[in-house]
Formats: C-alpha cells, sequence, structure tokens
C-alpha cells in the first residue's frame, strides 16, 4: 500500500497594516469577540483599534507613566491596564472612555500584573508584593475591593487564574500561591527554592508550571503533592505556555524554545526547537489548535508545531529592532504583534484551517 | 519534595543531538548581542556618610551622559530625572545558600524595565542602604544572563563620614564589608576632623582595603571621572597594583576584615596555580570579598591578570610583559578572617 503524503501546511500572514505608538510595545490583545485589539506601550500610551479595518477606535490617555499590561475582560468590550503609576484603568469601549481607576498600591509601585478570572468576575492585580482583586459589577463603578493580599515575601512576579473558580494563582521568590476570594490566607503552596518568572495553568487546572530565574520549570500537580523538576537550560527560563489542549507545554530561556509532552514527559524529556537567533519574549499558543507562535528579539515570528523542531513559519517582521509580544484573537483567525521600537502589526492568519 | 522527580533538558540533548552545544553557537552570533555595555557604578556608604550629595554631584555635573540612578529610597534625591528610580532590596539565592550565587531581584526586573524604554541611558548608579551586602549587587552584573548583554559593573564606590565612621567599624560588619569592597573610597566630611584624625583614619581603612582608591572630600566634592568610568571590574583594562600597598604589613590590622597582599618573584606552574585557585574559591570564596592580581606564567610572554568576588573568579591573559619590568606575580586578596599563611603559603607552591 502506498503511504499517503502528509498534508503539507502551507501558511501564511496576511498583513492587514501597522500602526505606531511611542515606545516599547508591552503587549498586544485581542477582545474576546475579536472584533478589536488593543496595544500598550512603555510611553504610556494605550490604542485600541478595530479588527479588520484596523481602523484605531480609540487612545486611552491616562497612563502617566509606561503601561506595562492589559487584559481584556473575557465577556465584555472592557479593557483593564496597568501601568508604572501605580494605577489600574478600566476602560469602555461602547463609550471609549475610562470607566474607573484603581489604585493599587503605593505611589512609585509598579501594577506589572493583571488578569480577569475566567468567568470575568474579579479583576486580580498585583503591584510590588501586594496582590489585590476587585469585584466586577455591571454598575458604573467597579470594587468594591475584593480583597487583599499582602503576603509575599519578595515583588510578584506573574499571576494566573485556575479555570472554573479555582481562584488566582500568585508567584514570586519561594515559590506560588492559590487564593480564593473572602479569604486572606492562601488555599495551597506551591514551595519551590528559588524564583519564579512566569508561571502558567494547563486548561484542565490539573498542572501547575513555572520557570525560574535559576534556568529550570518547575511543574506541579494541583491536585496532589506530586511535583517535577526540569533542569539543564542555557539561562533562566522566562516563559511557560501550555497549548490550547494542555498536551504540551512550551517554555523559553534565552533564544531556545524547549517543548514537553505532558502525556509522556517522564522519560522522554524537553525538545529544542531551533529557529530564534535572538532572545525569546512571548510565547502565544492558538487558542484551539496545536500551534504555537513565539515572538522574537531578532525580530522573528515563527509558527511551531509540537511535533516538528523546525519552524512551519519563520517570518521577519521587524528589521530595526526586535519583536516584543505577540496574541491570537480568539478564533486564531488574526494575531497581532508588538515591537521594540513602538510598531504594532495585525496580520490575517490564512492555512491554519478551522 | 519527597515526591519530586528530576529530569535533566541537558541529559535528554546529549543524547538526542548536543544540542546544547549549537545553543552557545547561536549565542555567539546572535546579531542581537552585540550591544553597548551600559556602565554601572554602585554607590555604598551609612546613612548621613553624603551619598545623596554626590549623588547629586554626579547627576548635575557637565559629563554628557544620561545616567540612571537607582536609589534606595525615594525623596532623598532633590533632582528632577526621569530616570531616579527606587528599589527595595530582595535577595534571590539562585542555587542552594551558595553565597556566590546570590543576585538583587529587584535590580534585575527593575532595569529589565529601563532598558526597555527608548529614554536611553549611558551610564546606571546604583546606590544601597547603608546596611545593605554589597555583593549581591555586584554578582547581579556577573550571574544574571539579562544584566550580563547589557551591562558591565564599572566599580564600588564607598563614601565614609570621616567623624562617625570610627563607631561603625567597630560595631558593624556592613561597614567594614563596604569599605572591603570599594574600588574608591571617598573620606568625606574630613573639615569636620582634625587633619591627624583623618591620616589615622586613612591607615585603619587603608589595612582593611589595599587596593582601592582614597579621596580626601568635603562636600563629597570630587571631580566625576575619579568615580565613574574607572574600569576596576575590567580586565581588558590596564590593572595597576600600587607597589607601596603590597606587601606591607606595617599598618594596624583589623582582625575581622582585612587584605592580604603577596609579592612574589618567581614563574607559576599554569596546571597548579589552577588546582589552587580552584581549592581557594571552594574553601575560602564565602570569606573573599574581593580579588585582583597579576601573575608570571611560566611560558607566557603576556601578562596573566585575574579577578574576583566570592566565588565569580574571571581570569585571561593580558598585555605583553614590557621590557625592563619586573616580571613578578601579585595578588591582593580582601576578605573576612582569611588565612594568611595558607594564602602564601599556598601561592609558593605553585611556583615553579
Amino acid at each position: 500500500m502506498p503511504r499517503l503524503a502528509k498534508r503539507k501546511a502551507t501558511v501564511a500572514l496576511g498583513p492587514v497594516g501597522y500602526a505606531r505608538l511611542d515606545d516599547y510595545i508591552h503587549r498586544v490583545a485581542f477582545s474576546a469577540d475579536g472584533t478589536k485589539f488593543a496595544a500598550c506601550s512603555a510611553s504610556g500610551e494605550v490604542a485600541v483599534w478595530d479588527v479588520p479595518s484596523f481602523k484605531q477606535t480609540c487612545q486611552l490617555k491616562g497612563h502617566q507613566q509606561s503601561a506595562m499590561t492589559l487584559d481584556w475582560h473575557p465577556k465584555q468590550n472592557e479593557l483593564a491596564t496597568g501601568g508604572q503609576d501605580g494605577m489600574v484603568r478600566l476602560w469602555r469601549m461602547e463609550v471609549g472612555e475610562e470607566r474607573a481607576v484603581l489604585e493599587v498600591g503605593k505611589q512609585g509601585a509598579w501594577v506589572e500584573h493583571l488578569a480577569w478570572s475566567p468567568d470575568g468576575s474579579t479583576l486580580a492585580a498585583s503591584t510590588g508584593k501586594v496582590l489585590r482583586l476587585w469585584t466586577h459589577t455591571p454598575s458604573a463603578v467597579l470594587s468594591p475591593l475584593a480583597g487583599e493580599v499582602p503576603a509575599h515575601k519578595t515583588t510578584i512576579s506573574a499571576l494566573a487564574w485556575m479555570p472554573r473558580g479555582g481562584g488566582v494563582l500568585s508567584a514570586c521568590y519561594g515559590g506560588a500561591w492559590l487564593w480564593k476570594l473572602g479569604s486572606d490566607k492562601p488555599v495551597r503552596s506551591f514551595p519551590y527554592d528559588g524564583a519564579l518568572l512566569s508561571i502558567a495553568v494547563s486548561p484542565s487546572g490539573e498542572y501547575l508550571a513555572s520557570g525560574n530565574l535559576d534556568g529550570s520549570v518547575h511543574l506541579f500537580r494541583t491536585d496532589s503533592e506530586q511535583n517535577w523538576h526540569m533542569s539543564g537550560y542555557p539561562m533562566k527560563v522566562s516563559l511557560v505556555r501550555f497549548d490550547h489542549d494542555g498536551l504540551n507545554l512550551f517554555t523559553a530561556s534565552g533564544p531556545a524554545l524547549v517543548g514537553w509532552s505532558m502525556k509522556k514527559f517522564e522519560g522522554t524529556g524537553g525538545r529544542l526547537f531551533k529557529g530564534h537567533l535572538g532572545w525569546i519574549r512571548e510565547i502565544a499558543c492558538h487558542p484551539h489548535q496545536s500551534v504555537v507562535a513565539t515572538a522574537g528579539e531578532d525580530g522573528l515570528l515563527c509558527f511551531w508545531e509540537p511535533q516538528t523542531t523546525k519552524p512551519m513559519l519563520s517570518q521577519e517582521i521587524n528589521k530595526s529592532g526586535g519583536l516584543s509580544c505577540v496574541a491570537w484573537s480568539a478564533t486564531g483567525a488574526w494575531l497581532a504583534t508588538g515591537t521594540n521600537d513602538g510598531v504594532v502589526s495585525l496580520f490575517s492568519v490564512q492555512g491554519l484551517g478551522d | 519534595m519527597e515526591n519530586r522527580s528530576r529530569y535533566s533538558l541537558a541529559e535528554v540533548v546529549r543524547t538526542a543531538a548536543s544540542h546544547c552545544v549549537d545553543l552557545s553557537i547561536m549565542e555567539d552570533d546572535m546579531p542581537t548581542e552585540v550591544m553597548d555595555l551600559v556602565p554601572v557604578t554602585i554607590l555604598t556608604g551609612f546613612l548621613g556618610a553624603g551619598k545623596t550629595t554626590l549623588l547629586n554631584r554626579i547627576l548635575t555635573t557637565e559629563h554628557g551622559k544620561r545616567v540612571a540612578v537607582i536609589v534606595n529610597e525615594f525623596g532623598e534625591v532633590g533632582i528632577d530625572n526621569q530616570l531616579v528610580i527606587g528599589a527595595d532590596e530582595e535577595i534571590f539565592e539562585m542555587n542552594n545558600g551558595c553565597i556566590c550565587c546570590t543576585v538583587r531581584g529587584d535590580l534585575i526586573r527593575i532595569i529589565g524595565n529601563l532598558l526597555k524604554r527608548k529614554d536611553r541611558f549611558d551610564y546606571m548608579v546604583i546606590e544601597t542602604t547603608g546596611l545593605a551586602d554589597p555583593a549581591p549587587v555586584a554578582q547581579t552584573f556577573f550571574v544574571d544572563d539579562e544584566m550580563k548583554r547589557r551591562l558591565l559593573l564599572d566599580g564600588i564606590v564607598t563614601v565614609v563620614d570621616s567623624k562617625h565612621i570610627w563607631q561603625h567599624l567597630d560595631t558593624s560588619p556592613e561597614a567594614k564589608e563596604q569599605i572591603a569592597f570599594a574600588d574608591v573610597i571617598l573620606l568625606n566630611k574630613i573639615d569636620l576632623v582634625p587633619p591627624g584624625e583623618v591620616d589615622k583614619l586613612e591607615a585603619r581603612i587603608r589595612a582593611i582595603n589595599v587596593m582601592a582608591k582614597i579621596h580626601r572630600t568635603k562636600d563629597a566634592q570630587v571631580e566625576v571621572n575619579r568615580l565613574l568610568n574607572i574600569g576596576a571590574f575590567d580586565l581588558s583594562r590596564k590593572l595597576e597594583i600600587d607597589p607601596n600597598f603590597l606587601g606591607d604589613d606595617t599598618h594596624q590590622h583589623d582582625p575581622s576584615v582585612f587584605s592580604v597582599a603577596l609579592v612574589e618573584n618567581g614563574v607559576v606552574d599554569e596546571g597548579k596555580v589552577n588546582d589552587w585557585f580552584q581549592e581557594v574559591l571552594a574553601t575560602m570564596g564565602t570569606k573573599i570579598y574581593r580579588m585582583k592580581g597579576i601573575l608570571n606564567m611560566q611560558g607566557r610572554d603576556q601578562r596573566f591578570v585575574f579577578q574576583g568576588v566570592h566565588m565569580l573568579f574571571d581570569g585571561r591573559a593580558d598585555r605583553a610583559w614590557k621590557a625592563g619590568e619586573t616580571r613578578n606575580n601579585q595578588l591582593v586578596f580582601i576578605g573576612k578572617g582569611l588565612d594568611r599563611a595558607a594564602l602564601t603559603e599556598g601561592f609558593r607552591s605553585c611556583l615553579v
């Protein structure tokens, strides 16, 4: 029997357009309904564009200093942004105006991480060693403060929500902690003797992964005490991400992308995916396919499949500087990138099927 | 942690196709790696010694540099500068409490963010509190990959209050540590102390740190080029040990923190000295704050120079010995409770 040739995926990016903000793009993200995408920059600028027209809807003015992070509400057209001015700002797209300003910490403390709970009921934001939670209400003013968690030894380095109301995880030097609303004590701790830089929860909620300063990845079962340690990385592990079905864990250490199969990582180990020449700045997993996009300081955007260690697509997006971030739309039909020097680009993704 | 299972990626890739080797090659020819290194000066000293005055002097002096400053407390620096940022000391141990692997997590985070802004700076000064250990600050720039490829530790400057330092020297290990770590020491506020007292102080400080350049100042008045861009950690720059301070055991010795300076004629056996350094780092690394030296290696026309902080060691061949130059070996170790006899004897055993 002749073997059928494997269908070759010819994936391509269709450039829609680009825009320029004033400084390093910290983050790009699509709204839940896919009609908009936003970017925030080190100049404090936050801008929102329509998809696919790439018409700028609004420029959200408020952050006095660098706008470090943003997250769209999972159900409504509302955007939360956090900045070096110590503020979380909430923006309502229908009116293009600020809905609320939430002071997270003392002056001079940066809001580096924020995230909506998967059901959209709670917003978590951290500044320095403090994690704060707010309840989302449909009324005009958000709040009141739902909780404050001051128990961190060092500055919080990452936040991640558990699925299905399982609470929020925060990480810093010494481990990660799971918090639930209404309790100022952690529900569970995940100790690790080192500094955690990035955390991710698998879609099922069974696993928590951390990328660490000491050049290792630590993996915890959330329902037992079992944990695994993956070492031997060339340098610190700055990013960990599970793909859409949680079958693979992708990790970045400098220019090295390393994938671990969650089905059989015991014994088989990690695989090195070669393609980037500069440090990887973001790993973004396709929302419902086994494809991940990586953005590198080398200006390259790469697409990878878990079973192939060579990129299925490698495209130079920025010739003059590096890429700083990348994000998929909820359907996977669109992709946005940001660069070191303030350029935001929108692409349609062709050839991945649906 | 009894349920922990360990997997080494290195082991896995070794069996596959020695990918680790490929990674290091990649690092070498990464286009983005060619970056100008921003020099960093660490400024230490007790509260009230004159650090803030000195900082303001550095920021206001016309030197054509855009200086970013990390201060330990806001509001002390009276300069309207976008690039002044406050930081709270966060010590991260990288590896089972090994002292050479402690870094300042706050600096990695803050500097990492500063480097993203287009508002570029070409010099950085980090002020520490009077109680801070300078080692993790210095080690941050040798241990963390991101810091290492963007910044270069230039030197450690310690400001001393000539009037009040005596009481600190007797009671505070931090005061001695800060002096021991320094490349440049300002004996500040000399106008408040009789000259004879300053001489006594300088002798005491010299006994702790035989290597540092000492300047006597009033209101921290000193030329900025004596503090910045001194290249104290840069082996490619000229390494100089003032012969006046070498082998001089007449100073009054501080019982706990002091310098051991060795000057030995003869040629060194490369293999033996390598083993010896490994042993010294392993057995005394936690006690050694700084070390520096020039060696006359057997069969080499170039000087071999080295420097180190705790267990971090950097050594390489330097310029050729000049005609007529005394070819000898000069080594300085500054640390806590160092065994002078063991160091001397150990080094002598490396001579051919």
